[in-house]
């Protein structure tokens, strides 16, 4: 046999380099595309016209920086402003969780798999990553911190706010660093005169970690006290 | 079998066409300084990074230094500051002796060699700033990519100019690699910085992003890894490769079997299901490729085992391929559903990215570094015991690595799978981290004494025996 | 010989059963080796994940409390906030197993569903170590919730009976606008209170009457008592839940027992008003218990 013709430029750049790899694209990545194609991307202005109830909460909680870095929405707050600082805030805290590499440590989907059902909530499914902000995907590679993507309401934004600026101070075991570059402090007339409080990436990285997973959301309020003993250990 | 030699002889230090000499031997000497300055820096990012994890970072609360920006610098800088420094290195050094041709235009060679470097010092700014995109191991800001591709672009075009020369001729293996690498490398990149930047969203993306960096290793890495390993390997031990029929076998067989892996980096994640498993069996097929490839180079060195002990450069290059058969057996082991639920997202993928990355293609090219320092310089190595001192300290620093991060894997993937808290898989895996912190400061100890000997060489008088032996430095004909 | 094995025998069970009566009421103490690693093992728990917030103390003065609101809780008196004992009382161990499991959300306590269940209970033993009321006296009895009167009312008969007989009672009978928003005006407010005979009381309506007010817990902690359509319910996820908030109050705050206060007609004709607040939300609290 002679194979003389795979040892020419023309086969290795053409058939195996440009051949070869459009084929690979074809098959792997342009099938997963055509196969999500009805399932369109939203827009943040979409995603944000359900404002998590964690972005009302941060209004209460840190009115004045709140009002300093997206606005006044008001007192109700009007819910076209919420809307748009939501947007606001959802697009900066993405940016914040890209630049500071959160998704080295943290993913962003849950597999099917027993224990992870077990510990995060239900597996992920396609249509929930189809949208502005997992441009690109923040999948991630690697969990030394939990995944994130059924995070919303598990816990708290003040908790947020404390594990963010030490984590070591919440969870002693913890081998998050420190972010106290999303806090500011602000004179108060009360606890020896300042706190601590975040700032607008501080907010925005607050609000986009409480909307991940805002979808899946369990409609329960709290603890559930007339539980069976059973029902306990969900 | 017989190997059918392919090459254009590449004539000495001067090519056939003019006063030109063959290789531009300042532009081979600048990559590899080149190299070695991102090398330390990268190695400083990682070594900062390892020391988060017991909460001994030596700089916390300093923004510009936050341990998740400093880890992009360390993998940024690892591929495209330290590999393809190195690999451009061993281009210049090759591709003119096997065509017969130099680059393009030595010209190109510089505007390349120092813009790349101003490249990679926008790209570490830009990251420690908190510019960072989005992409694993595109990290670079989305504002320097352009640059990126068109850089890539311009040190392409100069070294693919003297293989187009070769007007249909055939090929030697390297230039196979290389070639096919050149077009892979390019249009990988386009499509792994933009098209899921801007245009394909969650799973469709991440398959890209997946392929994207995938193809990084598997396409530029490993072509040009293997490349230069066909050209030192046979012209070291001055004896053909053994088998020409293995070599179009692994070549073909990895041109097409590698690009399709990309999407084994998630599995069990919302990508359809299909192109998951055809990931999986294509890296299964991968593995019997690489097989052919090592069982290829272990029968070239049959007879010449001595040469582990006696050359440096040699022993460099079969480390390297041990590495490299661990790496890909594991991968056809690790890309297992079974197995990806333990061990995915746990500490062992990072062992196998250490793995392939530094025991592999670091191994390879402190090797060819080994085997041209000495050429470059014109004169020979100052101290055969700090040679010494380089391999083992890195060999022991990565092999330890390894194996460290891959039983803390297993321990990490069984603790989850358990359902423990969280805070039990950080508590009993700090040990380890802090081992691991351990033998990367053995790397960099390696290295240090790498550059050391380098420069202390450098420096040395030029002893006139060797003279007459650099200049007629010739790859041994394959 | 025979006659000497006999008494032995006889003597013998004699004293055996005597001694095994005598056994009976003796007062055997805990086994104290036991209860001393329960205790120790708690303390390795909570110095793991409890510490960064409620402090090493059990003062709730951890690291990470700075930051926090509303406060961790302090363990050193024994009074917690969402039980199922009336206000004030010792909760059994049941109480707080159930706020460790599942957090409070909406406060910075996450749920630790995951810790192993010896550790949960073990730390509980911990945490009463930090208050000497869990020596001198004992958990109260849980509230009884009583049978639902409207459980088979139809969804029209709630909205048009029962739910407004609630509105009627939150402002004028247990007038919980005076710490929680009012839902309605001034003036109707008046009305209702004419309604239960307490017109009088009329002119203590506050003028930010639509506002929750401000007030202050036994630890020092300002309070925002619940703004029912906008602000979360940490105890909260069924009918029979919020009736057992009502019913017992919550503890170290000015939200009193009701049970027992008032007629279980309009105790649960309350839960219901406070349910379609809830309802406004977007948020359906289901009934626990099947009828």
């Amino acid at each position: 046999m002679n194979t003389r013709w795979l040892e020419r430029a023309s086969a290795t750049l053409g058939i195996s380099g440009f051949g070869f790899f459009i084929f690979s694209v074809v098959a792997m990545a342009l099938g997963p595309v055509v196969m999500l194609r009805k399932v369109p991307m939203q827009t943040v202005e979409q995603i944000s016209q359900n404002v998590i109830p964690d972005f009302y909460d941060l209004l209460v909680r840190y009115p004045d920086e709140f009002k300093k870095y997206f606005g006044d929405p008001g007192d109700p707050p009007d819910e076209a402003k919420m809307r748009q600082y939501f947007a606001e805030a959802l697009r900066l805290g993405r940016k914040v969780y890209i630049a500071e590499g959160c998704w080295h440590c943290h993913s962003q989907f849950v597999r099917p798999l027993a224990d992870e059902q077990l510990r995060f909530g239900p597996t992920s499914w396609a249509a929930e990553h189809q949208n502005e902000l997992q441009l690109p995907p923040l999948f991630g590679t690697r969990r030394v911190g939990p995944d994130l993507i059924r995070e919303a309401g598990v816990r708290s934004n003040d908790w947020h706010a404390a594990h963010f600026y030490d984590p070591q101070a919440v969870v002693p075991d913890s081998v998050m660093p420190r972010f106290t570059w999303f806090f500011e402090e602000r004179k108060v007339p009360y606890e020896n005169g300042v706190k601590i409080v975040p700032n607008q990436r501080g907010l925005a990285i607050i609000t986009y970690v409480q909307w991940l997973g805002s979808w899946v959301r369990p409609p329960a309020e709290g603890v559930p006290l007339t539980a069976s003993a059973a029902e306990d250990y969900r | 079998m017989t190997n059918h030699v392919s090459t254009h002889p590449g004539s000495g230090a001067l090519s056939g066409a003019g006063e030109r000499p063959l290789v531009n031997l300042a532009l081979v000497k600048g990559h590899i300084v080149a190299s070695l300055v991102w090398f330390f820096v990268g190695l400083t990012g990682g070594l900062l990074f390892s020391m988060q994890f017991f909460r001994h970072y030596p700089f916390p609360g300093i923004e510009l230094l936050s341990p998740g920006r400093v880890r992009m610098v360390h993998t940024n800088m690892m591929a495209y500051g330290f590999i393809l420094n190195a690999f451009f290195a061993g281009m210049l050094w090759s591709i003119p002796r096997l065509t017969g041709f130099p680059i393009l235009s030595d010209k190109l060679g510089r505007l390349f060699f120092w813009g790349w470097q101003v490249i990679l010092a926008f790209v570490v700014g830009g990251i420690l700033t908190g510019h960072a995109q989005a992409v694993e191991w595109g990290e670079t800001p989305v504002f320097i990519d352009p640059f990126i591709s068109v850089w890539v672009l311009l040190g392409v075009v100069n070294l693919v100019a003297p293989i187009l020369k070769t007007r249909g001729r055939p090929l030697y293996v390297t230039l196979w690699y290389f070639s096919a690498s050149f077009v892979w490398t390019v249009l990988n990149y386009l499509m792994g910085n933009y098209i899921p930047q801007f245009f394909v969203p969650g799973a469709g993306g991440a398959a890209i992003a997946g392929l994207f960096i995938h193809d990084l290793v598997g396409l530029f890495v490993t072509p040009i890894g293997w490349g230069l390993m066909y050209y030192f390997v046979p012209s070291i031990l001055n004896r053909p490769i053994w088998s020409h029929a293995l070599s179009l076998v692994g070549f073909w067989g990895l041109a097409f079997f590698y690009p399709l892996n990309g999407v084994h980096h998630f599995l069990y994640s919302t990508i359809p299901m299909y192109v998951q498993y055809g990931a999986v069996v294509s890296t299964v097929a991968v593995e019997l490729v690489v097989t052919t490839v090592i069982v290829n180079f272990f029968m070239t060195l049959r007879g010449m085992g001595r040469t582990l002990v006696t050359s440096l450069p040699i022993r460099w290059f079969y480390t390297g391929m041990v590495a490299y058969f661990t790496t890909c057996l594991q991968c056809a082991v690790q890309v297992q559903l079974p197995v990806q639920q333990i061990i995915h997202f746990t500490d062992w993928v990072v062992a196998h990215a250490h793995l392939v990355m530094f025991a592999v293609f670091g191994s390879w090219i402190m090797g060819f570094f080994t085997e041209l320092w000495p050429r470059l310089v014109r004169r020979p190595w100052k101290s055969r015991a700090l040679l010494e001192w380089h391999y083992w300290l890195t060999t022991l620093g990565i092999w330890t690595m390894f194996l460290t991060l891959t039983a803390l894997g297993l321990q990490q993937g069984y603790l989850w799978r358990g359902l423990n808290p969280w805070e039990d898989m950080l508590r009993s895996s700090i040990p380890f981290w802090v081992f691991r912190t351990f033998t990367g400061v053995l790397i960099i100890a390696g290295t240090v004494v790498f550059a050391y000997h380098a420069w202390a060489t450098a420096r040395q008088p030029v002893p006139a025996a060797v003279t007459e032996r650099v200049e007629g430095a010739e790859p041994a004909a394959p | 010989m025979r006659q000497g094995l006999r008494m032995i025998g006889f003597w013998g069970v004699a004293v055996l059963g005597v001694m095994s009566v005598l056994a009976q009421s003796v007062q055997w103490p805990q086994p104290p080796i036991q209860q001393r690693q329960v205790i120790e093992n708690g303390r390795r728990v909570y110095l793991r994940y409890c510490v960064g917030c409620h402090g090493e103390k059990g003062d709730g003065q951890g690291p990470a409390a700075a930051m926090l609101w509303p406060k961790p809780r302090d363990f050193r008196d024994g009074v917690f906030k969402f039980l199922t004992v009336p206000r004030g009382d010792l909760p059994p161990d049941r109480d707080l197993f159930r706020i460790v499991t599942h957090g409070l959300p909406g406060s910075a306590m996450p749920s630790w569903r995951l810790l192993p269940e010896t550790e949960r209970w073990a730390v509980i033993q911990y945490i009463k170590t930090f208050a000497t009321r869990w020596q001198e006296e004992s958990p109260g009895q849980p509230i009884e919730v009583a049978p639902d009167p409207y459980a088979f009312y139809s969804p029209e008969e709630i909205r048009s009976e029962v739910i407004p007989r609630g509105e009627a009672v939150y402002h004028g009978l247990t007038k919980c606008w005076a710490c929680h928003p009012a839902y309605v005006s001034a003036d109707q407010i008046a009305e209702y209170l004419r309604q239960f005979g307490r017109g009088e009381e009329a002119a203590s309506i506050r003028p930010d009457l639509h506002k929750p007010q401000k007030t202050t817990d036994r630890w020092g902690n300002i309070l925002f008592p619940p703004d029912f359509t906008r602000n979360r319910l940490k105890s909260v996820s069924s009918l029979e839940d919020l009736y057992i908030r009502i019913g017992a109050g919550v503890g170290g705050t000015e939200m009193p027992v009701w049970k027992g206060q008032i007629p279980e007609e309009d105790l649960w004709a309350v839960t219901y008003y406070v349910a379609s607040l809830i309802e406004k939300r977007g948020i359906f609290l289901p009934r626990r218990r099947p009828l």
